[in-house]
Order: structure tokens, then C-alpha cells, then sequence
């Protein structure tokens, strides 16, 4: 009998340690509907969802995935909430509409880019106060960190520059002209290349972060539409380097790219207006927000295919998930 | 009873418009809605199945043609819409499955195309009148003597009607900018479903 109990508990303990402990979750910021949706991210279905300020846009997880970071532009601010509980913390001193933000590789500073104000502002998340004001192009969007953290970029939509920012000095490096309205910065996990979208230019231009020069222009094409409908926002690159994705915007579509040759290799179907990209923590999935169809999709990025869409708020535009 | 003069400084202060919606009105001076004007859709938008040029006419086919006009209904629930989808999908025979479903497509992107650039046509009537009654407040403005209590002439009274119309009007506006995105949120929505039953 008790060597019976004993083998039960020790099944029953092995059961428990054959799952992860926690599930990790998917956070959408709606841009429309003033909320985030939750997903969890075994089930991928919607497990909770709560309101935020006013036109929340830009969104990432801090503290160790304890903390969920909004950006909500029309409140001037950036909320800070639990990701467990997602009662509201605090606010950080964002500088007037805060749209796009990127966390340094360490944590901390968040550097924030103020649409309305022409700035990038760069925020301490620990005493939470503003460290500097950096004067950028009009309309200043897309924010990517390089991988060692010595460098932002930032793109600014009518000036059409990549401004490359020392984050020791705070003092703007070096400019470099790209197509027209640039949203999106991602560096490759290596640091060789950063990887800037124009959404009206409709190309991905491929900077060199050491010489600062475009090494290649990416060009999409889908067969019976007007090139005006393909307008690339969102860039996503696989930490092994191997595949990167693109969403292409009212073309209702992500750009599947060989990051080595530049190849497009294929497009996938996935929602309407296809702005913003996130990976789940291992990679395996990439989940678009598409903020007309007002779901999201998950593309399994080994087999390159879309494998489901759910529904969530108003106008989806962000999405990111805590680590597992 | 608004004071009438309240009411005009507020049309002719919409007349002006936002930002976006002058920006809108430099690209198409018809064209009332922040939404941009997209008089058509394009089926490679929508659907990654087979060419629907070359699928045949979908009103040849009786029960294509009874699906179309029950799934292009928005009154029909989504969910109801694709679960129909999902049934005529398995009662087709393997051999017919692709052409029909495409068919199907074909059909429902016709109509609900169709639909949408009726809708957005009379957008634009509705914002032409719009236009046309600011012209005749105005003129009205200027024959009309506005009373402080607002209870005077006849044409006093015309004036203040007018006022109230257009600002009715203008207050319906952004639901009636809405609607082409609906029916192209639909039309995609029932293209992905089809598309999901024509690969499986």
C-alpha cells in the first residue's frame, strides 16, 4: 500500500515536471478598444482583457517579464503593468505621445520615440525618471537596439532617416536616407546588419552598422496587386539568423526572407493590415497583429505556414509575450 | 432649442475640417472620411487559391449562387457564415471541391465588391449634399436676421432646420464611414474560410 502511494506520488511529481511551470502569454495592445488582449501561449486562445489608456500602440515586457510596458499615446505616457495581476503600477515620463520603444539588451534604459515631438527620449525604469532628450527627424517611429547595446536606431517617417544614436553620448552618429516613410528598425542578433522598413517606399533597406552604408535594398512583388498596396512595416529576424519575416501592411501578407541572400522565399496570407511582428520566446511561432481584421495570426516559422487567427480588440497593434 | 448661431459656427467649422480629413479631401474633394478612398478591391488581397478569372461564372451554379446571397448578408453571423462554408465544402465530391469553393469565392467577392463601391458612391452623394447645404446656410446667413431667442421669421426657422440637418448628418458620419470597412472585413474573413477548406 505504501509503496503503491509512493509510486502514485512519484508519478503524479513526474506528470508535473514533464510541463513547464508557467505557460508564457501573449500581449496585444488595441489600439482602437483602449485595452490589451492576454493569450496564453500553450493554448493560444484569449484568457483575459484589460483596459489601458488611451490609444495603446507600442507595448514590451521588462523586469524580467514581470512587467508589461504600454505605451499610450494619447494619455502622453508610458504604463507600467503587472503581468500577472495587470493591475497598473505606475507611469514613466515618456515625453508627449510615445508611439515605439526599445528596451536596452540590459534591461534598462527604455528609449522612446515621441511622435508628435520630433525626440527620442530615454527613460530609467528603476527610479523612473527622464535621462535625456534626444532631438530627432519628424515623426520619429521605429526603435532597434544593436545586440551589445552601444546603438539605437531610430526612424523618422517624414524625414526618411535612419538616425544611428550612440547610447553612451546621446549624440545622433550618423543619418542615413532611406525610402519613404521608415517604421521599423531590427538589428540582426549579430550586430552585422540593421534592417530598416519603409512603408511607403514599400522596401526594407539593409544597413551596414559599421559603415553606415545600404548594403541592399529588399523589394517585394505579389502577383495582382498594385505595388502602392504593399507597404512593409513590421521586421522580425530569427536570433539563429536564418529566416526573417516582413509584413507588408494592406497587402495582407508576411514577406518570408533568406536573410543571407535577401530572397523573398514566400508570402503568407495572414489578416488585414498587417502592421506588427513578435515571436514566441523559443521562436517556433510568430504572431501578427492585423488591425483591420482585428486578430491575430500565428505562423509556425519552421514549416513557413500560417496555422491559425484569433480574433482579439479594436484595431491590434502591438504584440509581445513574457519569456518562458 | 440650440442658438442657431451656435449651430452655424460649428458647420462651417466642420465644413473646414480635421487634418486628416483635409488630407483626405486634397486626394478626392468628394471623399468626407479619414478612411482612405478605396473605390475597389483586388482578389489578390484576399485569396491565395485558384485564379478566379478562370473558375467560370458563378451564377451558372444554382447552389454557388444561393450561397453567395445568403453569406454576403451581414446579417448572417460569421461564425453560422463559416460552419455553411465548412458543410458545402464536405458534401462536395474531391474531384469538384477546389473549382466550386473557388467558385464560391469568385461569387462572393463580386457581390460584396459590388456592394462596397455602391456604398462608397453614396458617401460621396451624401457628402456632396452636405456641401450643398453649407452653401445654402450661407447664403441663408446672410438674408436671415438670426433673433437672440431664436423664435423669429419663418426663414428664421428654415435656417435653424437646415443648421439642425446638416449637424445630424455630420454626426452619422463616422458610423457611415464605417461600413465599406465592414463588408471588406466580411469578405476577407469568408475568403479565408474558403481558403482554409480549399487547401485541406
Amino acid at each position: 500500500m505504501g509503496v503503491t502511494s509512493r509510486g502514485f506520488a512519484v508519478l503524479f511529481l513526474a506528470g508535473f515536471a514533464a510541463q513547464p511551470a508557467f505557460a508564457y502569454k501573449i500581449f496585444v495592445s488595441n489600439e482602437k478598444s483602449n485595452d490589451v488582449t492576454v493569450l496564453d501561449g500553450d493554448t493560444l486562445e484569449v484568457i483575459d482583457t484589460f483596459e489601458v489608456g488611451q490609444r495603446p500602440r507600442g507595448i514590451t515586457v521588462a523586469n524580467d517579464g514581470n512587467h508589461l510596458l504600454v505605451a499610450v499615446g494619447d494619455d502622453d505616457t508610458v504604463e507600467v503593468y503587472d503581468t500577472e495581476t495587470y493591475e497598473r503600477l505606475h507611469t514613466l515620463p515618456s515625453g508627449p505621445d510615445p508611439e515605439l520603444f526599445v528596451l536596452h539588451p540590459s534591461g534598462n534604459p527604455l528609449y522612446i520615440a515621441n511622435e508628435d515631438d520630433n525626440l527620442v527620449t530615454v527613460v530609467d525604469l528603476e527610479n523612473r525618471s527622464m535621462i535625456a532628450e534626444i532631438p530627432v527627424g519628424v515623426e520619429p517611429e521605429g526603435m532597434g537596439v544593436s545586440p551589445d547595446g552601444s546603438v539605437i536606431v531610430n526612424t523618422s517617417e517624414t524625414t526618411n532617416m535612419a538616425h544611428f544614436i550612440d547610447t553612451e553620448s546621446h549624440e545622433i552618429v550618423a543619418n542615413v536616407l532611406v525610402d519613404q516613410r521608415p517604421r521599423f528598425a531590427e538589428f540582426k542578433s549579430d550586430g552585422s546588419e540593421v534592417w530598416v522598413s519603409s512603408e511607403i517606399g514599400g522596401t526594407v533597406s539593409v544597413i551596414d552598422p559599421a559603415t553606415h552604408e545600404i548594403k541592399h535594398k529588399i523589394e517585394f512583388d505579389i502577383p495582382g496587386l498594385r505595388p502602392e498596396a504593399i507597404q512593409p512595416v513590421g521586421v522580425r529576424i530569427t536570433e539563429d539568423m536564418e529566416t526573417a519575416f516582413v509584413a507588408l501592411g494592406p497587402a495582407n501578407r508576411v514577406a518570408v526572407v533568406d536573410p543571407e541572400t535577401y530572397e523573398v522565399l514566400d508570402y503568407l496570407l495572414v489578416g488585414q493590415r498587417v502592421w506588427q511582428l513578435g515571436f514566441s520566446p523559443d521562436e517556433s511561432l510568430l504572431f501578427s497583429t492585423n488591425g483591420v481584421s482585428n486578430d491575430i495570426s500565428v505562423i509556425d516559422v519552421e514549416d513557413r505556414e500560417v496555422t491559425k487567427s484569433v480574433q482579439v480588440g479594436e484595431f491590434p497593434w502591438g504584440v509581445v509575450t513574457t519569456p518562458d | 432649442m440650440m442658438p442657431a448661431r451656435f449651430l452655424l459656427a460649428a458647420a462651417f467649422a466642420v465644413a473646414a475640417g480635421g487634418a486628416a480629413a483635409q488630407e483626405a479631401a486634397r486626394l478626392d474633394p468628394d471623399w468626407p472620411c479619414v478612411q482612405r478612398k478605396v473605390p475597389t478591391l483586388t482578389p489578390a488581397a484576399i485569396w491565395t487559391g485558384p485564379a478566379i478569372e478562370e473558375a467560370g461564372d458563378w451564377r451558372d451554379d444554382e447552389e454557388v449562387r444561393e450561397l453567395v446571397n445568403l453569406l454576403s448578408q451581414r446579417r448572417v453571423p460569421q461564425d453560422e457564415a463559416e460552419a455553411t462554408i465548412e458543410s458545402f465544402a464536405e458534401g462536395l465530391p474531391a474531384e469538384e471541391r477546389s473549382a466550386r469553393l473557388t467558385l464560391l469565392f469568385a461569387g462572393l467577392f463580386d457581390t460584396m465588391n459590388a456592394e462596397r463601391s455602391e456604398i462608397i458612391e453614396g458617401i460621396e452623394r451624401y457628402a456632396r449634399h452636405q456641401k450643398a447645404l453649407v452653401e445654402t446656410i450661407r447664403e441663408q446667413k446672410e438674408t436671415v436676421e438670426v433673433s437672440p431667442v431664436g423664435t423669429g421669421s419663418e426663414a428664421e426657422q428654415q435656417l435653424f432646420w437646415n443648421l439642425r440637418i446638416f449637424e445630424e448628418r455630420r454626426q452619422s458620419l463616422p458610423y457611415i464611414c464605417e461600413v465599406p470597412r465592414l463588408v471588406e472585413q466580411r469578405l476577407f474573413a469568408l475568403g479565408r474560410a474558403i481558403g482554409t477548406v480549399v487547401s485541406e
